[in-house]
């Protein structure tokens, strides 16, 4: 299967308007807006399997399905997710700031698909760039009329409002966002109401992720059958990888779901970076832990990574040379999710805090043989006790530095507790 | 109604209660801090975890107070499961806190403490620095914070906001550098502060008029209702040695639900602690005993018969009220009250009308005057003088007339202990009682008539006024076996309106609502002589 | 608004009394009408005071409240919530160096000692001129082009302490506005290098 995702990426700008639709852009957007029906569509991305690329990996096309139906008494909405932050991940960014007709096209079938004839884009405060040329983009569509009052003159009205968060990784969480978008504290809402019944606004809604979106286009061109014949049967479509940290070409690279991380890291990025070796990688962002070298061989996708006890994420691989220790990576999460919790759950506001407490101490060098029970309960205490899933991203790069990496950590904490001069901050060259 | 099962026990409740009040119906304690009765739920201390179990299915853990009660559901509070949750969010709201309870006020009724030594682990593990935030920092007329003991409930922010409609409370910051704090130079303002106090679980939030006065289990706490305004808010009066230090609202969901108002807070904790009170009575300027000023008064009233105005005053308990009516009706010229305007009200609690049991006084038919009438009938020639229950009001009445005599019965503070004469140059002044030293009644707007209990000792050599007034009867003749041959006063009240009897101590602890009076019972049938 | 999210260049307040010319009142007051609910402009509100005054002041959130019908207090919890809203001015050209993994792989704790040394400021410091900030943050979706660092959320990546020390010295000498002057500078700045496949 050719490239559908990042064909534009290695522009310097963004495409505009006139030359996205000399390459077909808006051409699905026009049937589904002037031959389809709603129902037409979301079978077609059912039945292409199309799973969503924020990290949770539910079925876009049952989410769709969930939202209300004709008649309607009131808007529904759909809100589209690029609050890109969870560390390893930037891939909406390439999208968003090289192609941002691709996603747009996508947010207009999508729309229709769940019969919503506003659409709030919720990008993340410091995507500037990316937020410009989307800006750009939806002058330019609204300026040929395709938003407006009449949708290629379907007379459907169709409008997308940019929305900026400002500086919060919990907003990527979709209640989260929802909050944001309404003016309020980026807190997750207590759920039920799901946002398909109780969504923006008090309005049915239905949140999707930027790159799944821009999967959409691509689905309804070819077809469901021709999606599925890349991937895997779980999971089929290409994915956006993004390959960071010490390897030689670090980058978004368009490949199916299932590819090994090894061949995304040795044959793509060109391995770690100066030919050294690797400490351990992470699979899919922040979130997804710390794996030893040696599993390199997992293929990349929710299902296979699931068995190594993590999750794909969002995809974006991240490598650990050698001359790090675990300790100051964990350190590094521990720190940020510290930062991150939104802290109205007392396990989770105490939990993380307290755990980058433990984390820092072991980087000092003051290590205590109970601090791995102690930081298992602190993981355990917090886990499925809150309204949203932080705790268990937080407790990802922690369970897995101990789990794969306790040798290490232990090893670490006694040489620094012997040579206390290179301790202290995230310093990983001392 | 939903049956649901707890511990094993059967409980029916209505569809829609949460858990923690279903487990509450059965005596079974669901620890929570966030969740209030009064406040909507928002599920995020996490500490009233229990688990729900399905046959099949392994136990689900999750949370009380966002979970309705629905028939046929099985709920365990003593699971592994929820016991270990339950422990492990109390360790983490420990982590942090300062454990300084023997200099925090709120030791002894603190939920941290409480739920600590319930259902909490022996010992805490945390053995890091503990955060540095803010204390004891005012952030309005009453209250001050300790952002270290706080455990970021969020009730005080949900209270001002949801309850107060003051929404001046917030949280500010993320994560755990989240702090409860107001806008940036602009402390709260409102007549509901105090509940602040109680609603805070832990010693986050104390008011400034109880800090560091007394350890609460030295507080003896009486129930009693506030005489703020009509509107007679269930309260507890604490007092220990006779001094009131302390007023709490008490739950009452027919007259204040679980809150009061500052006006009535603050305003009974000046009134019930008078600075410079006058404990002795005066006769013709001369300071003599209590009850040779009853006698004298005892001894005038039978003289004059017909000639005084008599205005009652609603800050007397309902008892008085009848007893007063009874005997100084056929004595008096005319028997009235003046009644009181609002000033200030709102929509929530208070009123404004600082006239507690200005119902009662109507219930019970006595003549209102406004006060130009009453002024107009004090000046008659035919009037005498005035028999006043309200040394303030009486002021103003003879501030307007020349010769006329005053006698007085109330509780005047701000009085030199050796001050010449008697206070307003009362002729005759026999010194009153407060309400919260005699057992008695009040009955609100609503016509819920409440138990008011005697929560403090009157000085000694000072006389109740239903004593006086018993004195009063017997120096003049008026019969009053009617009444005091039943068990007690608030049986013959309730005689009086035509409903069954019941002693002061058999009515119920939030009130006896009563039906409302019959149209044509009113001033035109009241007491003047 | 223009389209890139900020205010237009307008002559920055002359004190930190006064309120946002009448211009950008305009602005403002056109924002609610864009969401279903007032509320939803108040994140758009804000970042346009910002993008004035620089930072926020207790009389920009009274105003942004006003204009959303949202209480001072709860303005005030908002901008509290997200690390974007200062409260405290920052220098004219506030650097905010990523510290998460892909970048401090890569040596961003080199970078802030780069800026640290050029500057002599720590993060969380002003240079006495009013110049420049230092600030370290959290990741801003540059790890496959880290190390990275933002001024008002434009991007310089793939850094050296070479290309630190060329921008700051730019920076040091242009005086346009501030949004002209990091648009000018990052549009001479070396592209990054990104790979894909």
């Amino acid at each position: 299967m050719e490239n559908y995702l990042s064909n534009e990426f290695g522009r310097s700008g963004p495409l505009l308007l006139a030359e996205a639709q000399a390459k077909g852009r808006y051409v699905q957007a026009k049937r589904v807006f002037t031959s389809l029906t709603p129902e037409q569509v979301v079978d077609e991305v059912k039945n292409a399997g199309l799973r969503g690329r924020g990290g949770a990996w539910f079925p876009t096309g049952i989410k769709w399905s969930f939202m209300p139906k004709e008649p309607l008494k009131g808007p529904s909405y759909l809100v589209i997710n690029a609050d890109e932050g969870e560390p390893g991940t930037f891939k909406d960014r390439q999208i968003m700031e090289k192609d941002p007709h691709l996603l747009l096209e996508g947010i207009m079938i999508g729309s229709f698909a769940i019969r919503a004839e506003t659409a709030f884009l919720y990008i993340r405060g410091e995507y500037l760039t990316a937020h410009d040329a989307l800006a750009t983009a939806i002058a330019e569509l609204e300026a040929a009329g395709i938003l407006g009052a009449s949708a290629f003159g379907s007379g459907r009205p169709m409008r997308i409002v940019l929305h900026r968060g400002a500086g919060a990784y919990i907003c990527g969480e979709e209640t989260a966002l929802l909050n944001s978008l309404e003016g309020r504290r980026g807190e997750p809402r207590p759920k039920p109401p799901f946002p398909a019944v109780w969504g923006a606004f008090g309005r049915p809604t239905s949140v999707n992720n930027v790159e799944t979106l821009a999967n959409v286009p691509a689905i309804l061109e070819r077809g469901a059958a021709w999606y599925k014949t890349a991937g895997t049967a779980q999971a089929p479509g290409h994915l956006l990888f993004g390959i960071s940290g010490a390897v030689e070409r670090p980058g978004c690279y368009e490949l199916p779901l299932g590819t090994t991380a090894r061949e995304l890291v040795e044959k793509w990025a060109g391995g770690v970076k100066g030919g050294k070796k690797m400490r351990a990688f992470i699979p899919g962002g922040a979130s997804t832990g710390f794996l030893p070298p040696d599993k390199l061989d997992v293929a990349m996708d929710p299902e296979s990574l699931r068995k190594e006890g993590t999750m794909l994420g969002t995809g974006g691989i991240i490598v650990i040379p050698e001359e790090v220790a675990i300790v100051d990576a964990a350190r590094v999460f521990s720190r940020f999710f510290r930062h991150e919790t939104c802290g109205q759950c007392s396990p989770c506001r105490e939990g993380s805090a307290w755990s980058d407490q433990v984390i820092a101490r072991f980087q000092r060098g003051e290590g205590r043989n109970d601090d791995f029970a102690l930081l298992e309960e602190i993981m355990r205490g917090s886990k499925q006790r809150t309204i949203c899933v932080f705790p268990e991203a937080f407790a990802g790069p922690l369970g897995s530095a101990i789990k794969h990496f306790k040798g290490e950590l232990v090893a670490a904490s006694a040489e620094r507790a012997a040579h206390p001069a290179g301790a202290g901050g995230a310093t990983h060259h001392g | 109604m939903a049956e649901l099962t707890i511990d094993g026990r059967k409980v029916e409740v209505p569809p829609g209660t949460n858990l923690i009040e279903a487990a509450r119906k059965l005596a079974i304690e669901i620890p929570y801090y966030c969740y209030h009765p009064a406040l909507a739920p928002v599920g995020s201390c996490r500490m009233c975890q229990v688990e729900i179990l399905d046959p099949g299915k392994p136990p689900r853990v999750t949370i009380a107070c966002r979970t309705e009660a629905t028939n046929g559901l099985n709920v365990s509070t003593t699971g592994k499961d929820c016991v270990a949750a339950r422990a492990a969010t109390l360790e983490f709201l420990l982590a942090n806190h300062p454990l300084d309870c023997p200099i925090c006020d709120k030791a002894g009724e603190c939920d941290l403490q409480n739920f600590t030594y319930r259902h909490g682990h022996g010992a805490g593990r945390f053995s890091e620095p503990k955060r540095a935030k803010l204390k004891h920092e005012p952030i309005g007329d009453h209250i001050l914070l300790d952002q270290e003991r706080c455990i970021l409930c969020t009730r005080c922010v949900r209270f001002m906001g949801e309850y107060a409609k003051s929404p001046s409370l917030v949280v500010a910051g993320r994560g755990d550098r989240n702090v409860i704090a107001t806008f940036p130079g602009e402390p709260i303002h409102s007549n509901y502060e105090g509940n602040l106090a109680d609603i805070c679980p832990v010693g986050a939030l104390t008011l400034k008029e109880f800090r560091f006065k007394s350890r609460v289990w030295d507080l003896d706490s009486t129930e009693s209702v506030c005489t703020g305004c009509d509107r007679n808010c269930s309260i507890l009066l604490e007092t220990k040695r006779n001094r009131l230090l302390r007023v709490r609202p008490r739950v009452n969901l027919q007259v204040n639900g679980h809150f009061m108002c500052d006006v009535g807070r603050f305003g009974l904790l000046d009134a019930l602690n008078p600075q410079g009170r006058e404990e002795q009575g005066f006769v013709k300027g001369a300071r003599v005993t209590a009850a040779d000023a009853v006698a004298a008064l005892a001894a005038t009233l039978a003289a004059e018969r017909g000639k005084w105005l008599i205005v009652l005053s609603a800050r007397l308990t309902t008892e008085e009220l009848l007893l007063a009516k009874t005997v100084l009706g056929p004595l008096a010229r005319t028997l009235a009250y003046v009644p009181v305007e609002a000033n200030g009200g709102d929509a929530i609690l208070y009123t404004g009308r600082a006239a507690a049991n200005a119902k009662a006084l109507e219930r019970l038919g006595v003549t209102a005057l406004d006060e130009a009438a009453a002024a107009k009938l004090l000046a008659e020639p035919a009037t005498s003088g005035l028999l006043s229950f309200d040394a303030a009001l009486a002021a103003r009445l003879m501030a307007g007339t020349k010769g006329k005599r005053l006698a007085l019965i109330d509780v005047v503070a701000g009085r030199a202990a050796d001050a010449p004469g008697a206070p307003h140059g009362a002729e005759l002044f026999v010194p009153g009682t407060l309400f919260s030293e005699k057992d008695g009644t009040f009955l609100n707007l609503d016509g819920v008539l409440q138990r008011a209990q005697r929560a403090q000792r009157w000085p000694q050599g000072t006389i109740p006024e239903t004593v006086v007034l018993r004195e009063i009867a017997g120096a003049a003749k008026v019969d009053v076996t009617a009444l005091v041959a039943k068990p007690d006063l608030t049986f013959a009240l309730l005689e009086s309106f035509g409903l069954p009897g019941a002693t002061l101590a058999q009515l119920p602890d939030d009130g006896l609502k009563l039906a409302a009076a019959p149209a044509t019972a009113g001033a035109a049938a009241g007491a003047t002589a | 608004m223009s389209r890139s999210g900020e205010t237009e260049a307008k002559e920055p307040p002359a004190s930190s009394e006064d309120g946002p010319p009448e211009s950008l009142l305009a602005e403002l007051r056109a924002l609610p009408a864009r969401y279903p609910q007032k509320r939803g402009a108040l994140l758009p509100l804000l970042h346009a005071l910002q993008a004035w005054r620089g930072h926020l002041t207790p009389a920009d959130m009274k105003l942004a409240g006003e204009l959303t019908g949202v209480a001072a207090a709860d303005v005030f919890s908002v901008v509290t919530f997200y690390t974007m809203y200062r409260q405290r001015p920052v220098g004219r050209f506030p650097i905010g160096v990523c510290r998460n993994i892909a970048c401090w792989v890569n040596g961003s704790e080199q970078i802030v000692s780069t800026v640290k040394a050029e500057l002599g400021i720590a993060p969380g410091e002003r240079t006495a001129d009013g110049r420049f900030s230092l600030e370290e943050v959290e990741c801003l979706g540059s790890c496959g082009t880290g190390p990275c660092l933002e001024i008002e959320s434009r991007y310089f990546e793939n850094l050296t302490p070479d290309k630190v020390r060329a921008l700051i010295e730019k920076l040091r000498r242009d005086d346009r506005s501030p949004s002209e002057a990091i648009l000018a500078a990052q549009r001479e700045f070396p592209a990054a290098r990104e790979a894909r496949s």
